[in-house]
């Protein structure tokens, strides 16, 4: 049943009108004022979302809320709403993200005190918020791709928030040039399905796929293109390079933006056009082994980076992965799912990272860490529960999370086509062997951040924890905890699943992974089982290479130094795009600017010619005297050229 | 000797065709008003008056292309010009562009010692040349317009009488301009000679009635003409100048050549190509590709890719903005391919383009200093000495880059919308590609305010300029308004092109 | 091509007499060089600087200024043969054109551009 209400607007708007005031009138107001402002909006929002999802909740996913605010664009046969639409899929993203986000407003109070733009970070803060909850409330693609930018944008901003590092300003760039390339894909996606069936709400798109109006062609090469978009806004191979460098911004905006909730729109996106995904066999494998991949390779670097922060982003890229192994494979709501249990993880762990770097005067090091456990308690519990949950035990969230896409993926492989078969298959063992390699990173954060001997820098004086930034870690990590029993699917309880399928069902059903539920129990005990082995392989090395025998990774490391020394500079992918795609653009634009228009134009068309003429006397003279005659020369080369066209493309020649 | 009826005839119908240029009039006026103000206010005294003077008469012009807005199109002068919707939208955005240059200068110009009343009169005499261009329905009433247009533009580029640059910039702007329209009264002459009328509508007889594909006159006449208003327009290969001009005038000037001169020669385009040239849209069977299609294509790829390229390594805001407003050039040709909703697409994006780019422009002139520097590195911490402006900029450079939901991604938006379903998808996936490139050279200069340090000593806050500051106010405040209701905006421009076709 | 033999032959035939005229005072007039002949001539003294000497801008202001005024007279002038059939507008026309080239002139004058010193 589809409801009209009035209320979804404020959802996004409040969040809106707290960003004004606080850009607007923030220095003056004062950073009381400024917090209050921040918190409260965003947090009356989530309370709106609350009461709105009430409806949903209430028919156990079956409603859904719309609101049709007014036509942004209405021309001929294009009629274009900002409209929003809260079901079952977008009231999960609305409560993890207002959630998250008022957390994470209330986490910065602390962590912010006392910085020259504090209110600015509020005011971007709120803003992002806004573009956020556009994004996943909106119910057509353009109020959708409005919020995709939006949220770029804000990103962007909030990378390059520290701007006295030039680096952390030029990372602030790359991610939104990275992000610009995958929109690229987005727009072209978005025009080709607009062409083939005429409208770009997601209703009218649902129905010309069901009704056969696109053809597989056209639906491939849409959901390719707007996988590369997703690829650049979720950072998925070959667009993945900007995340890890975004961790230059401050770090609740890496928990927030560049774990929890941005970096999860490519897979929303999916998981919103599932419909058109299942009909699109070839896409859909792309995004399946991309994701398996980017979820092995994400992970292995993971293992030698020495910055807390950057250990963590590879690790979310890795998990994006698996996210999108679960929509790749079509089991739409596993990969949301784990978008959901992933929120709440990795939160935890950037706000706990967060809370360490605090305390620690801004130290990024692990290898300079170590011991922390006694001084930072509340971190380091809440820590390690977000870890259990991450690298997949049970009963901790990701575990059923994780375990549902990779079951997913390997009950399906036995039911598909051989290729489709191979494809989840492959996607599976990659996503198996990254459990282990994330189990192994994971602790040997944890190990080396808080447990053996301190390696502080002894001029670092350790602060104490601050309440304000304790009590988000804790109801993170309860979340983090529990947050994954919902979808239990192991125990029998499948509410997840079912609470989605008036959304994602149909597709679901469509798409290879979902047509045979029956399997048996033991199948599915039987690689639960096989996961929670590899973590606990990858749990017991890192616990023996970093707390029993601490020299022994030197030593691999020395051993392998060749090998090492490619995963610690993440394989060369940056100097390898430095070299192939930035340099020969601006050598190319510098060589328009400098050799066509300067060297050719002027030196050429002017002092060549000038210096080769003047002996003839006349002639050069017309060169000579400046660069007017020569762009007056090069208008009419240009003027003949046309003519000669025209003239030879009529025949007349 | 003239048969009496026929003096009394048209010398009846004086008033009416008065009537049906009366925007033109306005401007004219205004131009005589200031400058007989001019003389008689003392040679010291602030020339400031005279730029609230020529605003009252801009305003006054809006309100006389507003007033007569839904009325059918009416020819007047012998048909040699029209008065439709489509020549009153034009009316507005170029009072509107002559506006908000001139507010620029009432707060930039005395600072450049070149507040004279002239700048005013000259604008408003362009202005008035640009309306007529307009509503020319005739090549040769097209050429007055063109030449009332630019003959004005040439000396505003120059105004700045003690900056060599300015002199330089107009010298090339006139040299070069009276080459294209050498060409353009060339073409005029030769079109003349083929269909044995001025009037577009006669040439379009004739090319519906002949084929045109064996007729070197009309082809060559046709294609001179639009060499001319391609020059206009700045399009590659016609565009040397432009970087040159935009750089060495005086910074509203500037604002006024990158919107108004721009739209007024795509309005010419427009009225040649679809009321006279229709037929020459593609060659006859066998000859597909000598249409004019064929031709703009090539030149709007061009013009885009070229314009942009370059523009990633500029190091001067005011030259980086010269060849953006190229690269939109490249953009708004793809429209003139894409018949009846490609034309409304131009008209909403030149509307949506002189808000951003006169925006953007008044602020370059807002942080130029006395010293004129327009280059990156004085733009290096902007975003702390000027935090309103510099957010102020970067909204006009995220929407000009054609990032939601501002004007300027809506306007790209249909504009593509408008190619895809014309069928022009590869020309569709390079101007997005395009795009995706300058935005990269516009988040320079966001970086350039925000993130990179100050390695000189710390400069001064400007002064701000009520005048500038009302200007660039509004046009952020239509920047986002046409990006988030652009629906009456795009209204207006869809039933204004309707007595095009 | 029809209708235009006549004025291309004109052409051809005018042509062909300059430069019948002219080779023949070339061929068949004596010659004597010597330097004072060869010699340019100005106002009767040798000729010293560059010839391309800057003109004052004084010169090209009065030439167009004589150049505005005398379009002017062509206008006038067809107006002045029909002014009584154009009536009361073709008057009330003129006067405002004329006016505005007062306005123009007025501008021109004060602004300095008629004194010569």
């Amino acid at each position: 049943m589809t409801h009209h209400t009035s209320m979804l607007l404020w959802i996004p708007l409040l969040p809106l009108i707290g960003a004004v005031i606080n850009g607007l009138f923030g220095r003056r107001l004062g950073d009381k004022a400024v917090s209050f402002i921040g918190c409260a909006t965003v947090g009356v929002s989530f309370l709106l979302g609350v009461i709105a999802s009430v409806k949903v909740f209430g028919s156990h996913g079956e409603d859904r809320l719309v609101q049709s605010v007014y036509s942004w664009i209405k021309i001929g046969g294009i009629d274009i709403s900002i409209s929003f639409v809260l079901d079952a899929l977008s009231v999960i993203m609305v409560m993890v993200v207002a959630g998250v986000s008022f957390i994470i407003h209330v986490y910065s109070i602390g962590y912010m005190r006392g910085d020259a733009g504090y209110a600015r970070y509020f005011a971007y803060l709120n803003l992002f918020v806004f573009s956020m909850l556009v994004l996943v409330l909106g119910d057509n693609l353009p109020v959708l791709f409005v919020g995709w930018e939006g949220v770029g944008l804000c990103s962007y901003l909030l990378i390059g928030f520290w701007f006295e590092d030039r680096e952390k300003a030029s990372a602030g760039k790359k991610a939104f040039i990275v992000n610009r390339i995958g929109d690229l894909g987005f727009l072209i996606g978005m025009f080709i399905l607009f062409g083939a069936a005429g409208t770009l709400s997601v209703d009218g798109l649902k129905q010309a796929a069901d009704s056969g109006l696109l053809s597989t062609g056209v639906l491939t090469a849409a959901c390719i293109l707007l996988f590369v978009g997703a690829c650049g806004k979720s950072a998925q191979i070959p667009l993945y390079v900007w995340l890890p460098d975004a961790m230059a911004g401050p770090t609740p905006v890496s928990a927030l933006i560049h774990a929890a909730t941005m970096v999860t729109a490519g897979v929303y996106m999916v998981a919103r056009l599932s419909f058109l995904y299942s009909l699109a066999p070839t896409a859909s494998a792309i995004v399946a082994l991309v994701g398996g991949f980017t979820a092995l390779y994400a992970a292995s670097i993971g293992i030698t980076q020495r910055d807390i922060k950057k250990v963590l982003a590879y690790s979310t890229v890795s998990q994006l992965g698996y996210m999108f192994v679960g929509v790749g494979v079509g089991a739409y709501f596993a990969g949301v799912f784990h978008l959901m249990t992933h929120a709440f993880f990795k939160a935890c762990l950037f706000l706990g990272s967060g809370a360490v770097i605090h305390a620690l005067s801004g130290e990024q090091n692990i290898l300079k860490m170590g011991g922390l456990k006694k001084k930072l308690k509340w971190t380091y519990w809440t820590f390690l529960i977000s870890t259990l949950a991450i690298a997949g035990f049970p009963p901790f969230s990701g575990f059923f999370s994780k375990d549902e896409i990779l079951w997913k993926a390997l009950s399906s492989a036995s039911h598909a086509g051989w290729a489709t078969g191979w494809v989840h298959l492959l996607a599976y063992l990659m996503g198996l062997v990254a459990a282990a390699i994330t189990a192994f990173y994971m602790f040997r954060l944890v190990f080396l951040t808080f447990h053996g001997k301190s390696r502080l820098d002894p001029s670092v004086h350790v602060h104490s924890e601050i309440k304000v930034m304790s009590w988000p870690l804790a109801v993170l990590a309860g979340l983090a905890a529990i947050g994954g029993w919902v979808g239990a699917s192991l125990f029998g309880i499948h509410g997840f699943a079912h609470f989605t399928d008036s959304v994602l069902g149909q597709a679901q059903r469509q798409a290879v992974a979902l047509k045979d539920f029956a399997h048996s129990q033991a199948a599915e005990w039987g690689a639960a089982g096989l996961s929670v082995c590899v973590a606990l392989m990858g749990l017991a090395l890192a616990w023996y290479l970093y707390l029993k025998k601490p020299d022994v990774p030197q030593k691999i490391a020395e051993r392998f130094k060749r090998l090492y020394r490619l995963v610690f500079n993440k394989y060369w992918i940056d100097e390898v795009y430095e070299a192939l795609v930035l340099n020969p653009i601006h050598q190319f634009s510098i060589f328009l600017w400098r050799i066509i228009d300067e060297k050719l134009i002027d030196g050429l068309g002017v002092n060549g010619p000038a210096k080769l003429l003047r002996g003839v006397g006349g002639i050069a003279r017309m060169f000579q005297s400046g660069n007017v005659q020569v762009y007056a020369f090069w208008m009419f080369v240009g003027i003949c050229a046309v003519l000669l066209y025209v003239i030879y493309a009529a025949g007349l020649f | 000797m003239i048969p009496d009826s026929i003096a009394e005839i048209s010398a009846s119908q004086v008033p009416g065709d008065l009537m049906a240029i009366l925007p033109f009039l306005v401007a004219v006026a205004g131009g005589l008003v200031v400058i007989i103000v001019d003389l008689l206010m003392r040679p010291k005294a602030s020339r400031q008056a005279l730029g609230i003077l020529s605003l009252l008469f801009l305003v006054l012009m809006i309100l006389a292309c507003l007033v007569d807005v839904g009325k059918p199109p009416e020819m007047a002068f012998s048909d040699l010009v029209v008065a439709d919707d489509f020549s009153r939208f034009l009316g507005v955005i170029f009072a509107v562009a002559a506006a908000l240059s001139a507010l620029t200068a009432i707060g930039r110009l005395p600072d450049e010692g070149a507040a004279r009343g002239e700048f005013y009169a000259l604008l408003l005499f362009a202005t008035g040349g640009a309306c007529l261009l307009a509503q020319a329905t005739d090549l040769i009433s097209m050429f007055i317009g063109l030449e009332c247009l630019s003959i004005p533009a040439y000396i505003l580029a120059a105004s700045l009488r003690r900056d060599p640059r300015s002199a330089e910039a107009g010298f090339k702007y006139f040299i070069l301009g009276a080459f294209a329209t050498g060409f353009l009264v060339y073409g005029i002459a030769l079109l003349y000679g083929a269909a044995g009328s001025t009037q577009l509508k006669e040439i379009a007889r004739l090319c519906a009635t002949q084929p045109w594909t064996g007729n070197l006159m009309l082809i060559v006449g046709a294609l001179l003409v639009l060499v001319g208003l391609l020059f206009k327009i700045a399009a590659v290969p016609f565009h040397m100048w432009a970087p040159d001009v935009y750089q060495g005038s005086p910074t509203p000037a500037t604002a006024f050549f990158a919107t108004a001169v721009k739209a007024a020669a795509f309005a010419a385009l427009l009225r040649v190509l679809f009321m006279a040239l229709p037929d020459m849209r593609t060659g006859t069977a066998g000859y597909e590709d000598a249409g004019w299609a064929g031709l703009l294509t090539v030149i709007a790829i061009l013009t885009m890719s070229v314009a942009n390229l370059i523009a990633l390594v500029q190091n001067d805001v005011k030259r980086l903005l010269a060849y953006s407003s190229i690269a939109h050039a490249g953009y708004l040709i793809i429209g003139l391919l894409c018949n009846q909703e490609g034309a409304a697409a131009i008209l909403f994006y030149l509307a949506a383009y002189t808000f951003m780019t006169v925006g953007a422009f008044a602020l370059v002139a807002y942080f130029e200093h006395k010293s004129g520097g327009t280059s990156m590195t004085e733009y290096v911490g902007l975003g702390r000495r000027h935090p309103v402006a510099a957010v102020a900029l970067c909204i006009l450079l995220f929407s000009l880059a054609g990032i939601p939901p501002t004007a300027g991604f809506f306007s790209k938006f249909y504009l593509f919308r408008a190619a895809v379903n014309e069928g022009f998808i590869v020309l569709t996936v390079v101007a997005v590609l395009n795009s995706v490139v300058s935005a990269y050279y516009y988040l320079r200069v966001t970086v350039a305010m925000y993130m990179e340090d100050e390695t000189q000593e710390k400069k001064p806050a400007v002064k701000a300029s009520f005048a500038i500051a009302l200007a660039v106010g509004i046009c952020v405040l239509f920047v986002l308004l046409m990006g988030v209701h652009p629906t009456p905006y795009l209204d207006a421009a869809r039933s204004s092109v309707l007595s095009l076709f | 091509m029809l209708g235009y033999e006549a004025v291309i032959l004109l052409l051809a035939i005018a042509g062909t007499i300059a430069v019948v005229f002219v080779g023949l005072s070339r061929f068949l007039g004596p010659r004597n060089l010597n330097e004072e002949k060869t010699t340019p001539y100005e106002c009767g003294v040798p000729p010293s600087g560059t010839a391309r000497e800057r003109f004052p801008v004084r010169y090209y202001i009065v030439a167009m200024l004589f150049i505005i005024f005398d379009i002017e007279v062509v206008f006038l002038y067809p107006w002045a043969r029909l002014f009584r059939e154009l009536g009361m507008v073709g008057f009330v026309e003129m006067i405002l054109f004329m006016l505005v080239l007062l306005v123009g002139l007025v501008y021109a004058w004060r602004k300095g551009a008629l004194e010569w010193e």
